[in-house]
Formats: C-alpha cells, sequence, structure tokens
C-alpha cells in the first residue's frame, strides 16, 4: 500500500461571511490549499467536493464542485460531490486518500463549503432537518436541538453528567477559539453563562449547540513518490484513514453511540496505535454532550467517564490530551461540508507546529473524527483520520 | 389502548388519507394499531414494512403484530421552539414500547415544566389531529400521554 501524506491545507474564515457566494468560498478554501503545498492546479489529478445543505439554501443543489473549480485551472479531472450531512467533508478527505493508496492518482484535492447565512434562519433550519429520515421523524417536530436534548438528559440519568461538565465543553472551546483567528466565536464564555443562556431543548442552552455557519476549507494529498519527487512542503503522514456506516437498531442507548467503537477500532488497528498515543485531537461536537460522548467512544477515558474527563482539564491545551484547540464545532463554527476538511487542517497544523498560541508542545500524533446524520440510536457514519508528524523526507 | 375515546376515533374518524405516516399502521378489527412487524422465519420483530429481515436477511414475510401502545418514558426534553406546525414549546421523548422497541414521539401534557414527567414515566399511546392539510381538515397521527391508570396528569 502507498502511503499517503497531506502537503495542503486552507481554509477561508468561518462566521458570517456576506461578501463571498459559494463559488468564492471554494475557490477561496482551495486556492489557499494550493499555495500552501506549493502546487499548480494541474498537478491536481481528481477532486471531491463535500457538500451538504447549501444547495437547498441557495438552490444549487448540483455541479457546486465544478462551479468552484471550473476557473481556478483545475480541469479535464474527475470532480466528485460527496455527501454524509455533517460528515461530508471528512468522506471527502477519506476518498482523497483511497485515490492516491490505491495507485491512479498522485495528487487529490478534498474540500467542503457551505453558505448558510443570508437567507434566513428557518431556510438553514429547514435544509439541517434533511438529514434525518423523514419517515422515522418528520411526523414528531424533530429538531437537531431536540436531539442533542434528549441524549444529554439520558447521559445525565445513565452516568451523572452534570450540566456544568457540558458547559465546560463550550468554555474550553471558547477558550480555544479565541486563540485562532479563523474562527466564529472568539469572545470568551463562563460556566455561568452558558448555563444562563436561552433554553434550547432542555438542558441544553445555546452556547452548548453549535451555530450555522457560512465557510470552506480544502486538503490535498499526495504519494511518497510525488513528495519526494517534488520536494514538496511540510508533509503530515495519515496514518489511518478510514470510515464507516453506524450501527442503527431499535434498542438504542442514546447516551453512547456506536460510531465511535466502529470507526476507532478500525482507526487504531490501521495506524497500529491507541487512545494513549494520541497527543491532540479535533472530534465534531454540534452539541457539548456529543463532544464528551466522543472521549468516552474513542476512548480517551472509560464509559461514562467523559465529564468528569473535561472537568479535570485534560482535553484544555496544556491538559492530558487537548481536544478542539480550533474551537470545535461549537466555537470554530460549523460550516457542514466543510467541518471534516477544517478538522484535518488544524491537525496538520498541529503536527507542523504552526498553531502559534494554540500549539500543542511536542505533538506528534494527532487524531480527526466526525460523524454526520442521526437515525435509530446512531450517527449515519463516521471517519477517523490519524496524522503523524513527519521526520524530513 | 384502554382509551375509549382514542378507539372510536380510530373507528370512525381516521382512514386511509386523514393518517399521517401510514406505513406505520394496519387496520385490526376496525381499529387503526401501530404494529411490528414479525419475521416468520426467525420472530425478530421490527418497525415499518421491510424487503428482508434485518435480522436473519432472509427472504423472509412478514406477519403484522399490534403494539399494546403501552411504554414507559426512556428520555424527554422540553423544545423552546419547536417548527412551523406545532406547539411550542413542545415535550419530546423517547418511549420504550412495553414490546421492546425505542421510539420518538411527542408526550401531549397540560404543562410541559410539571415536576412528575421523567425518565420511567408509564405512557400510552393516543390518536389525534396533529395538523391540517391544505383544505384545513385534520390529519392525525399518535402521541403518547401519561397512562391513565397510573393517574395521568
Amino acid at each position: 500500500m502507498r502511503n499517503v501524506y497531506v502537503t495542503g491545507i486552507g481554509m477561508t474564515k468561518f462566521g458570517i461571511l456576506p461578501d463571498m457566494n459559494l463559488r468564492e468560498i471554494g475557490e477561496t478554501a482551495v486556492w489557499a490549499a494550493l499555495k500552501d503545498a506549493g502546487l499548480k492546479p494541474s498537478d491536481i489529478g481528481v477532486a471531491y467536493c463535500g457538500y451538504a445543505v447549501s444547495g437547498h439554501i441557495y438552490d444549487q443543489e448540483l455541479v457546486m464542485g465544478h462551479t468552484c473549480l471550473r476557473e481556478l485551472g483545475i480541469k479535464e479531472i474527475p470532480i466528485l460531490r460527496v455527501e454524509q450531512a455533517c460528515n461530508s467533508g471528512g468522506f471527502a478527505v477519506r476518498e482523497a486518500f483511497l485515490a492516491i493508496q490505491s495507485g491512479f492518482y498522485d495528487v487529490a484535492l478534498a474540500f467542503g463549503l457551505e453558505k448558510m447565512f443570508g437567507r434566513g434562519t428557518q431556510k438553514a433550519v429547514d435544509a439541517l432537518s434533511k438529514g434525518l429520515d423523514t419517515e422515522l421523524y418528520a411526523e414528531y417536530g424533530l429538531t437537531p436541538g431536540a436531539t442533542f436534548g434528549l441524549i444529554s438528559k439520558r447521559h445525565m440519568y445513565d452516568y451523572g453528567t452534570t450540566v456544568e461538565q457540558m458547559a465546560m465543553v463550550s468554555v474550553k472551546n471558547r477558550r480555544h477559539a479565541a486563540l485562532n483567528p479563523r474562527a466564529q466565536f472568539q469572545k470568551e464564555l463562563t460556566i455561568e453563562g452558558v448555563l444562563t443562556a436561552p433554553m434550547i431543548a432542555e438542558p441544553v442552552t445555546l452556547p452548548m449547540c453549535c451555530p450555522i455557519t457560512d465557510g470552506g476549507a480544502a486538503a490535498i494529498l499526495v504519494s511518497e513518490d510525488f513528495l519526494r519527487k517534488r520536494n514538496c512542503r511540510k508533509p503530515v503522514k495519515i496514518l489511518a484513514s478510514v470510515g464507516a456506516s453506524g450501527s442503527p437498531s431499535w434498542t438504542y442507548k442514546l447516551s453512547s453511540h456506536e460510531n465511535y467503537a466502529i470507526s476507532s477500532k478500525l482507526g487504531y488497528e490501521m495506524a497500529g496505535l491507541g487512545p494513549n498515543d494520541i497527543d491532540v485531537a479535533a472530534v465534531h461536537e454540534p452539541c457539548a454532550i456529543m463532544e464528551i460522548m466522543t472521549y468516552e467512544g474513542l476512548g480517551f477515558c472509560p464509559m461514562g467517564e467523559g465529564g468528569r474527563f473535561v472537568e479535570s482539564g485534560a482535553s484544555s491545551l496544556g491538559g492530558r490530551l487537548p481536544v478542539n484547540t480550533d474551537g470545535g464545532t461549537l466555537s470554530r463554527g460549523h460550516a457542514i461540508a466543510a467541518t471534516g476538511v477544517a478538522q484535518i487542517g488544524e491537525i496538520v497544523t498541529q503536527m507542523r507546529g504552526e498553531a502559534g498560541p494554540r500549539q500543542v508542545e511536542g505533538a506528534k500524533i494527532g487524531l480527526q473524527h466526525c460523524v454526520g446524520g442521526y437515525q435509530m440510536g446512531d450517527a449515519c457514519g463516521s471517519t477517523l483520520h490519524i496524522l503523524e508528524r513527519s521526520s524530513e523526507i | 389502548m384502554g382509551n375509549v375515546t382514542n378507539e372510536k376515533l380510530s373507528e370512525t374518524v381516521i382512514n386511509e388519507t386523514n393518517l399521517l405516516n401510514r406505513r406505520q399502521f394496519e387496520r385490526i378489527d376496525g381499529q387503526w394499531r401501530l404494529v411490528r412487524r414479525k419475521c416468520k422465519t426467525c420472530g425478530s420483530m421490527f418497525m415499518f414494512p421491510k424487503v428482508t429481515c434485518p435480522n436473519c436477511l432472509g427472504d423472509t414475510e412478514f406477519e403484522a403484530v399490534p403494539f399494546g401502545g403501552k411504554g414507559e418514558v426512556f428520555s424527554y426534553t422540553v423544545v423552546s421552539v419547536m417548527p412551523t406546525g406545532f406547539a411550542t414549546p413542545g415535550l419530546i421523548a423517547e418511549v420504550t414500547l412495553q414490546e421492546g422497541p425505542r421510539l420518538l414521539t411527542i408526550l401531549d401534557v397540560p404543562d410541559v415544566n410539571d415536576k412528575r414527567i421523567g425518565i420511567g414515566m408509564k405512557v400510552e399511546m393516543v390518536f389525534k389531529p396533529v395538523r391540517k392539510d391544505e383544505a384545513g381538515n385534520p390529519l392525525y397521527y399518535y402521541v403518547f400521554v401519561p397512562e391513565k391508570e397510573n393517574g395521568g396528569l
């Protein structure tokens, strides 16, 4: 099997981008990744575009990837849309990895983009609700917020997790985002402020939920042969790239989701590593409770101990295993299909030692995990990547 | 469903055209019933008609077995803003049916902040009009209410 490296990353600022349309968001992220890699547009052999909810919001459902790339000099190659709700970007990276590992291509582009502001909040919420199976859920008025409330309540019941511990996730990620100029929110929060904020779905308050976000992110993956031939800049090796669907059932636990165990088992096996080897992680927390569940599901702490894990400071910068150093979905923002690619960007930045004030000192191994969709007690699917700081190639 | 009003509603008012998500139900002895699909090969039970049994994956046939309509609250949340067309605030719950499967549903109670609402509370299914079609005619679906035998709310 061929070794695969990330050599270029780029992203727009996440937040409200009134001066950029969808094409410009995509172009900006991809162009930044090309510059970062020091590669030409014509080097790209295949492109995967994560794109999920903006099609509904902006009436541009199809061929978004082509729209972004056609005048960047990236043409006459396969350009494919990848969709798995919030994890569209994660799977775009996974597909790029496979394209190179298989030997078909030497350079692959993975990018994701969304524009969620500008057409009213209701339109954005309607678009998000399309990540739920309508046969199962439409007649109950289920919203993502309600799902977060149900999961949080059950996690509290099963494990004694507290609302203060959930608030600590929001506070911690905001503290990290304050060090990330590309994050959507940078004003620090307090536990009391989180708990007294408007209630979304009891016990979940507004700062415990991710925002809607405009933004794009891109990553360029290359083969080891190409890397040597072209002397690419600061490559970061991909030790594991895995993806899997979830394990839906009619007797789900709600307070734990199977996808974490499924993708982490595959990922740790592929990398030949375990949770104790991870120095920094980027995980998907559309709600504070889901970061707590991720600690447990990926083996960062025992099942049920996630609340105490964040409370101990272990997942903060300076702690044993800093999680979401860029602010995560809660504070970096959640431009749905761009999120998985932005996570890869943050881990690459950490592996390069270029994260500035949010750098995890001496970080050698980084993990990315993202989930998308929700059906019958589990995410529809997840991807997990493990990246390694490279000694000079 | 030991609720006379509910049975009468089910017999005389609800029909093919005004029942939402029709594929979850069968009309049995004059009553609309939420049904499980029982695999005739392995005996496993599931919701919704299937092309194969999700357990044994055989070329099997299914038998429609009605739910008793009773269960208990597995989790719940008061939702501050519900989607257009739903009562706000709303009480959304996961209910474990007596027969095993878990369902997402709406809990229909006079006061969503009633302190007696909690995990483990006994509930039962009733039909009610949940919204209207374009001509203004009521559309029916099921919700769960606190079980009358346990005092209701």
